[in-house]
């Protein structure tokens, strides 16, 4: 697909066809700018629209109010001609194509793509990140069994794919989602054998009732009193103040042992029940995609309860890179609708950058998703509470024998003696330097968030302190052979 | 078991497919990891740390192109070698041969 | 004041193996780090164990080649050295001897390796040549493009992850204080004594005495130099690393290019790291060229660094290339390690230069004897600082 072309300078590359990259695309087009959309996946969307295959035909895919607003602006942007898509492509890094300031200027941002046609360059004046973000993995006793999942994994299955991808399913979590994705499993004709919350229920509700919900929110709460509904009238169990905590079966899963949580949060052992499943979905929140940004040089902020490593950005969404804008779910994880907001302001502050607009019109055109973005804003924070995962919770169920590296294999407590065995290593670089963890193929963004807590709690640091796994060019493993062959280009 | 959702979806014409020799029936465009889960093939690595025959199996984790616990070998006849990818992100074409990992 | 015998400045390999050495002939050391222990060069570079000459020394015609050669006795030195070294420290150091392949694809290249050999069995190496056959046979892994090979069985790898942190347990365990997230920010020589001010991670600042110095600091070895008002012409040259997923035992060699950057070998865990020389860019302040900033790796570099390696190993096609990292190493104005005492500053040593990981705990080890016993079991007279004299002459004070 135009690798010859390729090098010619975009006006502006957006990686990630998520809410915030869709909204920024239908802004800068509104206005002339020539877009070029860059995403892993086949279709636009992002994770929250995980489109079918083209060649699937869905009746009323994802009916819930919860999606109306990004399939908009899904609809607004999808099949448009005059967006030069590059789909089912990886970024590997933002690179300088020049060392001379000047001619950088000139030259812009260089993207390094992995591709369906291979390898290549692509440089862009600006560029926006909206990479997304991911499961935040919670690291149990046989959570590397065959169908052990991220319940968005599961949750892709269903909605793009339209597959049922097991029989028997537990939904384990602090995160709304899972009762999304259970409720979408039943109406697919799955069983959901269990729904577990590690909160309690009066707190749960006592949150979902809270006037912001009530007032400004009402489509969220009155979508999750009708899920909750439904699981009852299926004879779904939800359960509240409990979490998984092991998982068990000869070569994939056979059945989930819960516990219910004692008030600090750690799993009692004395009260726990085993059930009979095939498949777990494991949901505790999301942590910030923001390798790419950070490859690129940005600077970062932790916040735990907003998705970790959270890129550094101005009122415009330009990061302390130059011409390199964030948006979405990489400044800080609040949801598709915020992201989409986040999306338009950044589009704006790229017009403002490449001249196309002055700083008045600007403002005048970022009032109206401001506004929106503030009052999601409370909200979000009010779901950070709500989902945020008890503080000794992960300590808790990852027990010295738990995989801590699913790539490397490390368990935490073959981690824990190596730490004690050198004293000095207090950094999450050095600590894999010395360990492994985090030298896969995932590059530690399976184990990053884990990695970091227990080498805080070893340290007497915070997870802020122990840094976050230096991003390095190639931000996603690549083929060497289709490397060797396209070096030229 | 696994299976299809088929309310309201309408799919192209079935194909085939080989997985580790073996025919299964797949669909143009939906993922490799959707059609070997489909066919019960729920294995498709093994942790990578032990490269031995002897590793424990690994299957889909994330879905979304992150964990690369779903990565399969795949010979669409056309490269000149095998490649090694991830099936969450590799959509079916008709005579694709895919390799999994033992169970 | 708390005084040591020896204060360490550098937390790579050569530091922290001079402090088990120091610490192991009953000196009281203190070793100082800026940052983590092993995490420059020291634990960044590619873990090559090479002696034949690398292309790096041969490059450059006849007559430098032959004044490079001379570091081989010291080679000698250092393999027995590492032979001996994961019994010394009681740690596995992933150490592999499988015999190290210097490959050519050309009569140019040929020419080079008949050069090299040549120079290296004056000195007594024991390596050889090998006849396309007899590559083929050694290692059917290599493309059908190599055509002769310069052979050394003592060549092979060991895990920079493991060797620097083997070394600081030990010394530990022999009463060595490590200080790591600490830095240095003087260093005065009063009568027979130096003065060390010292500020720790909270900003807490602390002077210590030492009746000598090493500086150990690796391509930050000019800096501490200039603490003490002298010139050290030392480098920063960055060169990245690239390192492929795990796969299958393949290669049981170290691998070399007669007239091309590279390395490549394949380590206990299975992946492949792949290297030679090629470049990132260093950051800048201003018109200088910063350590203090991450380098920016040029990936086009590395692009072709690997295309190389998938060349002359076409199996590699099949695997992933998971990251690439730059490892910022000090070399020398003449490429010769540093290391002796500055006859300018008595007191004052400096093991740093050169081949720092293959020739590393050999340099440790006789800059200790140096330092605590006034003399090195093997001659280091060709390394000393003392060749740049005609500088440092100018610096000195009385």
């Amino acid at each position: 697909m135009n690798r010859e072309t390729a090098s010619e300078l975009r006006d502006v590359a957006i990686v990630g066809a998520g809410p915030a990259g869709l909204g920024a695309a239908a802004i800068l087009r509104e206005h002339g700018v020539a877009v070029t959309l860059i995403d892993e996946q086949p279709r636009a969307g992002g994770q929250i629209l995980r489109q079918p295959p083209r060649s699937f035909t869905v009746g009323r895919w994802l009916p819930g109010k919860l999606y109306e607003r990004v399939k908009g602006a899904l609809q607004a942007v999808d099949d448009r001609m005059d967006v030069e898509w590059r789909m089912s492509s990886s970024v590997l890094g933002v690179l300088r194509p020049s060392a001379f300031r000047v001619r950088a200027e000139r030259l812009g941002h260089e993207l390094w793509i992995q591709g369906p046609s291979g390898n290549y360059f692509l440089r862009a004046q600006a560029v926006l990140v909206a990479a997304g973000c991911y499961e935040r993995p919670l690291a149990f006793p046989g959570w590397t069994l065959p169908g052990v999942m991220g319940a968005g994994g599961i949750q892709a299955f269903v909605k793009s794919q339209q597959l049922v991808p097991g029989n028997r399913f537990v939904l384990a979590g602090s995160h709304p989602l899972q009762l999304v994705v259970a409720d979408q499993l039943l109406s697919a004709g799955g069983v959901v054998a269990a729904v577990v919350f590690t909160q309690e229920r009066s707190a749960a509700l006592r949150a979902l009732a809270h006037p912001l919900v009530m007032l400004g929110h009402s489509r969220q709460f009155f979508e999750t009193a009708r899920i909750l509904a439904r699981l009852r009238r299926a004879r779904v169990p939800v359960i509240f103040g409990a979490s998984i905590l092991r998982v068990e079966g000869a070569s994939a899963v056979e059945r989930a042992t819960i516990s219910m949580l004692r008030a600090d949060g750690t799993p009692d052992e004395q009260r726990t029940q085993t059930i009979a499943c095939d498949r777990v979905g494991v949901c505790h929140g999301f942590l910030a995609s923001s390798e790419l940004a950070r490859q690129a040089g940005a600077t970062v902020h932790w916040r735990d309860e907003a998705g970790g490593w959270l890129v550094d950005h101005d009122e415009w969404f330009e990061s302390s890179v130059e011409n390199l804008f964030v948006a979405g779910e990489v400044t800080g994880v609040a949801g598709a609708d915020a992201a989409l907001e986040k999306g338009r302001i950044a589009a704006v502050g790229i017009l403002r950058r490449l001249g196309r607009i002055d700083d008045a019109a600007a403002r005048s055109l970022a009032q109206p998703p401001r506004r929106r973005l503030a009052r999601i804003r409370g909200f979000a924070r009010l779901l950070h509470e709500l989902a945020r995962p008890p503080q000794q919770l992960a300590n808790a169920t990852m027990t010295a024998t738990a995989t801590l590296c699913r790539c490397e294999s490390v368990a935490r407590g073959e981690f824990e003696r190596q730490l004690q065995e050198n004293p000095h290593v207090a950094s999450i670089d050095a600590a894999k330097l010395l360990t492994r963890v985090g030298m896969g193929m995932c590059q530690g963004r399976m184990c990053g968030d884990n990695v970091a807590r227990v080498l805080a709690a070893a340290r007497g640091l915070s997870a802020a302190d122990v840094g976050p796994f230096q991003a390095q060019a190639p931000v996603k493993p690549v083929l060497l052979g289709i490397v060797a062959r396209d070096r030229c280009s | 078991m696994s299976r299809r959702i088929t309310a309201n979806v309408s799919r192209p014409p079935a194909v085939t497919i080989q997985v580790n020799g073996q025919d299964i029936s797949a669909y143009e465009g939906e993922t490799v990891a959707t059609a070997l889960i489909a066919a019960g093939v729920l294995t498709m690595s093994r942790d990578s740390a032990s490269h031995a025959a002897s590793g424990r199996p690994r299957s889909p984790y994330c879905n979304m192109g992150v964990c690369f616990d779903c990565l399969v070998e795949i010979d669409d006849g056309v490269g000149e070698a095998p490649l090694r990818v991830r099936a969450c992100l590799t959509p079916v074409r008709a005579g694709l041969r895919v390799r999994v990992a033992q169970e | 004041m708390t005084r040591y015998d020896v204060v360490v400045l550098g937390g790579g390999l050569v530091g922290c193996a001079a402090a088990y050495y120091l610490a192991r002939a009953g000196a009281r050391v203190l070793l100082i780090e800026q940052a983590d222990l092993n995490r420059e060069a020291s634990g960044r570079n590619a873990g090559s164990l090479h002696f034949q000459l690398e292309y790096r020394l041969i490059r450059y015609g006849e007559q430098q080649a032959a004044q490079f050669a001379q570091i081989i006795p010291l080679s000698l030195v250092a393999i027995r050295d590492w032979r001996g070294l994961e019994a010394e420290l009681g740690a596995p150091l992933e150490m592999e001897m499988g015999g190290g392949l210097i490959v050519a694809e050309s009569a140019a290249d040929v020419a080079l390796l008949e050069q090299r050999q040549a120079l290296q069995e004056k000195w007594g190496l024991g390596s050889k040549l090998l006849g396309a056959a007899e590559v083929r046979r050694r290692a059917p892994y290599l493309a059908d493009s190599v055509i002769a090979a310069g052979y050394l069985e003592h060549e092979g790898h060991a895990n920079p992850r493991l060797v620097a942190p083997a070394f600081a347990r030990n010394a530990a365990a022999r009463g060595a204080e490590i200080r790591c997230y600490t830095r240095v920010t003087a260093l005065e020589r009063d009568g027979s004594q130096w003065q060390v001010a010292i500020v720790d991670r909270a900003g807490a600042v602390i002077e210590v005495g030492a009746r000598a110095v090493l500086n150990a600091a690796g391509t930050w070895a000019g800096e501490i130099a200039a603490m003490a008002h002298l010139h050290l012409p030392i480098y920063a040259v960055p060169l990245t690393m690239n390192v492929t997923e795990r796969a299958a035992p393949l290669i049981p060699h170290l691998v070399q290019h007669a007239s091309q950057r590279l390395t490549l070998k394949q380590v206990d865990a299975g992946n492949f790291l792949v290297g030679g020389g090629w470049p990132s860019r260093l950051a800048r302040d201003g018109s200088t060229m910063s350590l203090q900033h991450r380098a920016e790796p040029v990936m086009r570099n590395a692009i072709e660094n690997l295309a190389l390696a998938t060349r002359l190993v076409p199996a590699l096609g099949r695997l992933h290339w998971l990251r690439s990292w730059t490892g910022i190493t000090g070399v020398t104005a003449d490429q010769m390690p540093l290391l002796g005492a500055v006859p300018e500053a008595p007191g004052f040593y400096v093991a740093a230069g050169g081949a720092a990981f293959t020739h590393g705990p050999t340099y440790a080890r006789l800059i200790s004897e140096l330092i605590v016993d006034g003399r090195a079991s093997t001659s280091i007279d060709l390394y000393s600082p003392a060749r740049f004299s005609h500088v440092n002459n100018f610096m000195a004070s009385v």
